[in-house]
């Protein structure tokens, strides 16, 4: 397995487009909280809540999620996915290796969306400093970006189309979950918006339904990568 | 020594692949072919577990999923141009060495023997197809394999490539390890395999030496240019020997005892200006082995 995770860095940070997303989506997330941090007439606490609220976070964890789908739309998209099987062979390992990698690089993601909503703050003057509130920031958006990573991760190796699967995860968070807010579906159980809410409050069942969300598209992708041809 | 035992892969309906048997053995190589769309590619996936479908292939002794170290045991190169254009030739091959456990010292080692060392650091996305099989068959020899899986590896390569190419894998089989090779190159086939399979619609048309696949499926020929082409046509139609006169005068007799010939025409004073045996070409067997099993046919 350790070869596997191995095979999977060097395929994650040999591609400049992986370093590209990775500096896109804190980029992106330092100028929301740019945005909000000069609202003088907000609490400092509002203002750093408000930087992860909605589709912002969506869109800053969004090239994170593509590196996620890229894992294995790529793969599919350049037809390497022979050299991956002939190389790791068990779908359980190409699966395994390609999920651990893909949750550290959004776990590294989720911290840095939020180093970068502070340095926004220490930029604009209005720095936020309550320490359990930026710990529970950092681990809402750890959480919310390692679940996102793995959800992308497990629809492109479902669908095979890289194209298809980033489609549907920008669609879901925003199309369909506003969709089930309208129709009254219980908070709870909107996946990307009700984990997004840990960021805020401990509440920790909050990312219960992306947690089932990410399960059920990897033993998707599992059942797929055994079923099908390579 | 790669053996595999009733290969069969079906698409519905279609059976692509036909209980196919063969063995490859070692120090020799061995060539594969089959017309387009024999199922010499889905049979390579099959033998590598890339494909479902039924039958086994052991690679000395054992299937390609329980093979401990694959890269050192096989080598195989399936698409050339499967590879990420956004990575570099290094890379590409840092990336395979990783998986399959291989020491990182071997990239530049595999990247010199195929003459890429000069671009390793260039992205394979700009690479020709010449440069991209290259970068595939550096891939295949990563791990020094005992066993190479190739299919289509002269594909894009120009003149000075496709000899290289020979003296390689003539050079690793004379090692001693088992190469087989797939192509639609008869005539550098011919010059390479020592060995054939031959498919023709999923099914084994022959598993033998070029040699003998030759000689099977070839008709003996002798050219002779006679000074009376009509009176040694009608002494050697006498002598049970079939004859096809052609529009220059010459004859060609169906046989190969050209003694026979120059007996018949120096008893009838007839002087022979040409009497020479015909070989036939492996491309000549090859149609006469697959006529019927050519899927795609065009008009010239």
């Amino acid at each position: 397995m350790l070869d596997a995770i191995r095979y999977e860095f060097v395929r994650l940070r040999s591609l400049r487009s992986t370093w590209v997303l990775f500096a896109t989506g804190p980029v992106i997330q330092f100028l929301f909280a740019l945005i909000w941090a000069t609202h003088r007439d907000m609490t400092l606490q509002t203002r750093f809540d408000n930087a992860f609220i909605g589709m912002f976070l969506v869109l800053a964890v969004l090239p994170a999620v593509a590196v996620g789908v890229a894992a294995f739309g790529h793969e599919y998209r350049f037809r390497t996915i022979v050299t991956t099987t002939l190389t790791l062979r068990a779908p359980a390992r190409i699966l395994g290796a390609k999920a651990i990698v893909t949750a550290l690089f959004g776990a590294v993601s989720g911290a840095a969306l939020v180093a970068a909503t502070l340095l926004a703050e220490a930029v604009a003057g209005a720095l936020f400093t309550d320490g359990a509130a930026i710990g529970q920031a950092f681990l809402g958006a750890v959480v919310f970006a390692v679940l996102s990573c793995l959800v992308g991760l497990g629809v492109a190796a479902v669908s095979r189309n890289a194209v298809v699967a980033l489609v549907a995860m920008i669609a879901f968070p925003t199309i369909i979950e506003t969709l089930m807010a309208l129709g009254k579906v219980d908070a709870s159980l909107i996946p990307f918006s009700s984990a997004a809410r840990l960021i805020t409050t401990a509440q920790w069942s909050s990312p219960l339904a992306l947690l089932v969300l990410a399960v059920a598209f990897l033993a998707l992708s599992w059942v797929t990568l055994r079923r099908r041809d390579a | 020594m790669i053996v595999a035992r009733g290969l069969t892969k079906r698409y519905g309906s279609v059976t692509a692949v036909d209980d196919l048997s063969f063995t490859v053995r070692p120090g020799v190589v061995t060539g594969f072919l089959g017309p387009n769309g024999a199922g010499k590619s889905t049979t390579m996936r099959l033998m590598l577990g890339l494909d479902h479908g039924a039958g086994r292939t052991e690679f000395d002794g054992r299937s390609y999923g329980e093979l401990a170290h694959p890269a050192r045991t096989v080598g195989v190169l399936l698409d050339a141009r499967a590879v990420h254009p956004g990575r570099t030739a290094r890379a590409h091959l840092r990336m395979i060495a990783a998986g399959a456990g291989l020491p990182a010292g071997r990239v530049d080692q595999a990247l010199d023997r195929v003459g890429l060392l000069d671009v390793a650091d260039r992205r394979a996305g700009g690479f020709s197809l010449g440069m991209s099989q290259r970068l595939g068959l550096a891939g295949a020899l990563l791990g020094d394999p005992r066993a190479l899986m190739l299919d289509e590896p002269a594909n894009g390569l120009d003149p000075e490539g496709v000899r290289w190419l020979r003296d390689l894998l003539k050079g690793l089989a004379a090692e001693g390890r088992t190469v087989f090779v797939s192509s639609h190159l008869l005539n550098e086939m011919a010059v390479l395999a020592d060995a054939l399979v031959v498919i023709g619609q999923g099914r084994l048309v022959a598993a033998e030496s070029t040699d003998a696949f030759v000689a099977r499926n070839s008709r003996p020929e002798v050219l002779v240019r006679p000074a009376d082409p009509g009176l040694l046509a009608d002494l050697l139609g006498r002598a049970g020997f079939a004859v096809a006169p052609q529009p220059d005068g010459a004859l060609v007799v169906a046989t190969h005892d050209t003694d026979a010939i120059a007996t018949i025409a120096m008893r009838a004073g007839i002087v022979l200006r040409e009497l020479t045996v015909r070989h036939s070409s492996l491309e000549d067997a090859f149609f006469t082995a697959t006529a019927g099993a050519a899927q795609f046919r065009g008009r010239a």
